[in-house]
């Protein structure tokens, strides 16, 4: 009896136990369905690539295309490095961005509505060239989208 | 004399490790961002006159990105720009220039940028410096 009374009560516990790890298992963030840092450097060189070919943005880049010009790609290199640490804490990644705030990195550059929607554009092309779904592009997308405000006309 | 030498030495020694000691501490205080474990990549840009086709830009964007250590290619109509970002240790700018001209038949040159519009702030840091330090940072970061 005591035997049977043992075995019940484990295999109880084990199934509340089951349930509740159910319960407490999160959905899987963006950064996770965007397929991780990995996956979120190849987007960023795409959107590089795009960025510096793109002759709207020429005049907000022009000394890091004048860097790359001249064999230096320092500029670029933070670039990519800043972009990889935003796009991943954004979508809820382990990364921590210790860049400068929008505000204060756009502060005096004068960019337009223009040149921030060939920006958005560009990340639209990179992410649409690794296939990435709407929904997932959508959520970055409004992640950074949100950013407008504190980038254009400062 | 020789004496002053000595403890002057020591203390010149004891400070240098201590000023190590407290830079390694400092650099574990956070384990080291996500992007210093992605590998560093290099640049080009060229402009190629008259890649002002649509089609060829497409071609030129995807033969270029399946060349080996390409990790991405851009390309532009309007601009008759080709930009191209890759792992230096897999290719050069040199094999590409040539690999961008066989693909489009055309001249390659170096890009130049011109701009009318008021100039961008710039950093007074150079990056280099920044990197440099960032570097020696997260080689001594042992989280």
């Amino acid at each position: 009896m005591k035997k049977r009374i043992l075995v019940l009560s484990f295999a109880l516990i084990s199934v509340l136990s089951g349930c509740k790890k159910e319960e407490e298992t999160p959905a899987p963030s963006l950064y996770d369905r965007l397929g991780g840092v990995t996956a979120i450097s190849a987007v960023v060189d795409q959107f590089i690539a795009n960025v510096a070919a793109d002759p709207n943005m020429v005049r907000t880049f022009k000394p890091l295309l004048d860097d790359v010009g001249k064999g230096n790609t320092a500029r670029v290199t933070a670039l990519r490095n800043n972009l990889i640490d935003q796009i991943g804490q954004a979508s809820g990644g382990p990364q921590m961005y210790k860049g400068k705030d929008m505000a204060t990195a756009h502060a005096g550059m004068n960019i337009t509505e223009t040149e921030f929607n060939s920006l958005v554009n560009d990340l639209v092309l990179a992410l649409d060239k690794f296939k990435v779904p709407a929904t997932e592009k959508g959520e970055l997308l409004g992640v950074l989208g949100g950013l407008k405000g504190q980038i254009v006309g400062k | 004399m020789e004496n002053t030498f000595v403890k002057a030495s020591k203390r010149i020694g004891y400070t240098l490790l201590g000023l190590f000691l407290a830079f390694v501490v400092y650099a574990n205080l956070e384990p080291a961002p996500m992007h210093s474990y992605v590998k560093p990549i290099s640049m080009t840009i060229f402009k190629v006159d008259g890649l002002t086709n649509l089609e060829q830009v497409n071609s030129v964007k995807e033969k270029v990105s399946l060349h080996s250590g390409v990790t991405a290619c851009g390309a532009n109509p309007v601009s008759e720009l080709v930009s191209i970002t890759f792992d230096p240790d897999q290719t050069s700018e040199g094999s590409l220039r040539k690999l961008v001209s066989n693909i489009t038949g055309k001249p390659v040159q170096a890009a130049v940028f011109k701009t009318d519009g008021p100039p961008s702030p710039q950093c007074p840091v150079p990056q280099e410096y920044i990197q440099a330090f960032e570097k020696v940072k997260y080689a001594l970061c042992f989280r």
